[in-house]
């Protein structure tokens, strides 16, 4: 396969400003058309209008592979009505909500035998990836601790998306621990190559007590092989923080520690009067997509199953159930 | 008005710490001094210049010519030499933490109020600037309500193996060591107790499980339905990361504060590794911290004036970290014991 046929399903989720003028203008890759009819069809179509292709209400079976943006409540009946028809998936995180909607999600893609893949930032960064490389090559010896931190604004601020169901208790569920964490817990997973044992966590809606969901929690994981991890993630910068987005991971290990901060490239110009963020394709945004399409053009796994998006989903889920227990929980 | 002082213990933190405060201020005057190697005590004299040395703690307090004794021995030993101390009659400032246990940090205040001796804790970030100034913003409301609260101090120990600080019953390991900074700070900050502890540590290196001191540990202090705090502090951080890496995040509900090891300015020499010349960027402001600290406490002593950590603040650091050492023996959050 050589190009392939890309749908974009929904327009709900912050990523897809980024990912659709990449899908559009991506060499292996041809943006099809968009589906959207739900609160951001205006946004959707301006974006279609301006990347020459159909808004359209519902998705055709005319593509290879989809990318779901829609609100994680919609991604199993999404999966499930498109991983039949032989379409392969790239499925926004969090891949659902529950843990049941995202063992079906990966069933149904298995039973298809499509490919489906779920992005995460930090697997892209050039950064966390170096750190990587140097614990597969042994450099680090045997992991002991890991520190992750990953926090951003709240997303209701991103300009032209209607976000708000990531502030809502049943679209949303999950708050800011859960929105931006997912990510870290997905690269912790990575970073540190086994399965988590226990985890205790502290989540709450302390920083933005006037939203109905959590703002930030901390959750502290033990591993299989005995290495112990903290996650601080939330919604913790306010909307004067010079970035909209901060991260940090700490490695130590028997033979040697790593270290990353702020993974992101940082594109800004200033004047007299005001610094202003440039646009620029992120990194992070380029290897998912590359993996993606990558995968489904040779036929082989992606780097992110949805195997692993379920089991980062489930690692979430024990730290809010930890949080609201008040005890450590096995996972 | 100088005070006169009797200084027990002449190791690391009268090394590092104390000694060039104490050659640069003339608040107060070291009249003597005392080591189990009386040979560290009589090098300390020399640098001094003013101090005879004693042959021991209960000769020392026995001198005429002293109004207070420092303590800084090894953690174990503070309760019943600060106590021998104040019954001799001697205002004391003993260095962090307090005690090994609870139970003899309130012996140590139930003998000052008995003696009606002065005893302050050498919690020396109270002193440091930088944590002043973040204070300050946080009490003047900067941020708002605090949601959260991170503090990690993270570094390589080099105490060589079997030095008490690898001794559980002797130091308590990095979680007390360091770990009652950090709790302290938490308390100073908030200006209210946890109402759980739940901690993780780490036996990693072998001088920590001969020891049976941990040598990593973490602690979340949850306080209620709105705020929780972490603390991480490590021995077990490679040499080369340089000596007490730390970080200071607060997030509040209209902002956020952030203080950063890279903050600290330390100086580095690279040969084979990496040297910091500073004995701790964190403590880059040793010699200004420690000085603060004892002209403070002679200050005070003077003037009857109260110390501004007092002896109830540093008990409530030790009942933190007791409740987290607790928690590590249990799996469960435990209550903070007042």
């Amino acid at each position: 396969m050589n190009t392939i046929r890309i749908g974009i399903v929904g327009f709900d989720h912050p990523h897809v400003l980024r990912f659709a003028p990449m899908l559009a203008a991506h060499r292996h890759a041809s943006l099809t058309w968009i589906a959207e009819d739900g609160v951001n069809a205006g946004v959707a179509r301006a974006m279609a209008d301006r990347l020459g292709v159909p808004l359209v209400r519902e998705p055709a079976d005319d593509v290879d592979a989809v990318y779901i943006a829609t609100r994680p409540s919609l991604h199993r009946g999404v999966v499930e009505r498109l991983a039949p028809r032989g379409i392969h998936i790239l499925c926004d995180k969090p891949i659902a909500l529950t843990a049941e909607d995202g063992r079906a999600i990966v069933d149904v893609a298995g039973r298809a035998g499509i490919r489906l893949m779920v992005p995460f930032n930090p697997r892209g960064q050039d950064g966390p990836r170096a750190i990587k490389e140097r614990i597969d090559r042994g450099e680090l010896g045997e992991l002991r601790l890991v520190h992750a931190v990953k926090v951003g604004k709240v997303p209701l601020t991103i300009p032209g998306i209607d976000a708000s169901w990531l502030v809502d208790p049943t679209e949303g569920r999950f708050g800011g621990f859960g929105d931006i964490g997912l990510h870290a817990i997905d690269a912790l997973r990575w970073l540190i190559g086994r399965e988590p044992r226990r985890v205790y966590a502290r989540i709450h809606r302390g920083v933005r007590p006037d939203l109905a969901v959590d703002s930030i929690g901390t959750a502290t994981i033990e591993w299989d092989g005995g290495a112990v991890s903290t996650l601080t993630a939330g919604w913790a910068n306010p909307d004067g923080f010079p970035t909209f987005l901060d991260a940090r991971f700490e490695v130590v290990g028997s033979k040697g520690a790593a270290r990353v901060d702020h993974p992101y490239q940082d594109l800004r110009v200033a004047d007299a009067s005001r610094s202003e963020r440039l646009a620029a394709a992120r990194t992070d945004a380029v290897w998912n997509l590359d993996s993606f399409i990558d995968a489904v053009r040779r036929d082989v796994e992606p780097p992110i199953t949805g195997e692993d998006g379920l089991r980062a989903l489930e690692l979430l889920l024990a730290c809010y159930r930890s949080s609201e227990l008040g005890e450590e929980v096995a996972t | 008005m100088t005070l006169r002082v009797g200084v027990v213990g002449a190791g690391n933190i009268f090394e590092r710490g104390y000694l060039p405060a104490l050659r640069a201020t003339d608040a107060v005057r070291v009249t003597a001094i005392c080591d189990l190697d009386p040979g560290r005590a009589a090098a300390g004299a020399a640098l001094l210049g003013t101090a005879r040395v004693a042959a021991s703690d209960a000769e020392l307090f026995g001198f005429e010519d002293l109004d207070a004794v420092f303590i800084l021995t090894p953690t174990h030993t503070h309760a019943d030499l600060t106590i021998a101390a104040l019954e001799a009659g001697r205002h004391v400032l003993c260095e962090k933490p307090m005690a090994r246990s609870a139970a003899d940090a309130r012996r140590m205040a139930a003998a000052a109020e008995r003696t009606g001796r002065r005893l302050m804790i050498g919690h020396a970030r109270r002193f440091d600037d930088r944590w002043i100034v973040l204070r300050e913003q946080v009490a003047a409301g900067r941020i708002g309500e605090i949601a959260y609260l991170y503090r990690s101090e993270h570094a390589f120990n080099g105490a060589p193996d079997g030095s008490w600080q690898w001794r559980d019953d002797q130091s308590g390991g990095v979680l007390w060591d360091v770990g009652v900074h950090v709790s302290e700070l938490f308390h100073w900050f908030l200006g209210e107790l946890p109402r759980t502890a739940f901690t993780k540590v780490l036996h990693a290196r072998p001088e920590s499980n001969a020891g049976g001191a941990p040598d990593a540990a973490i602690v979340t202090f949850d306080y209620g339905e709105a705020r929780h705090a972490v603390l991480s502090v490590s021995w077990i951080h490679p040499p080369g990361w340089g000596p007490f890496y730390a970080t200071t995040e607060i997030v509040g509900t209209r902002g956020k504060l952030e203080s950063f090891d890279r903050d600290a300015h330390p100086a580095i020499v690279v040969g084979d590794r990496a040297e910091f010349v500073r004995f701790s960027p964190l403590l880059s402001a040793l010699a200004t911290t420690f000085r603060a600290e004892v002209e403070h406490f002679a200050a005070s002593i003077e003037t009857g004036a109260p110390f501004t950590v007092t002896v109830d603040d540093a008990i409530a650091a030790i009942d933190m970290v007791e409740a987290a050492e607790r928690s590590a023996r249990s799996g469960r959050p435990e209550a903070i014991a007042p």
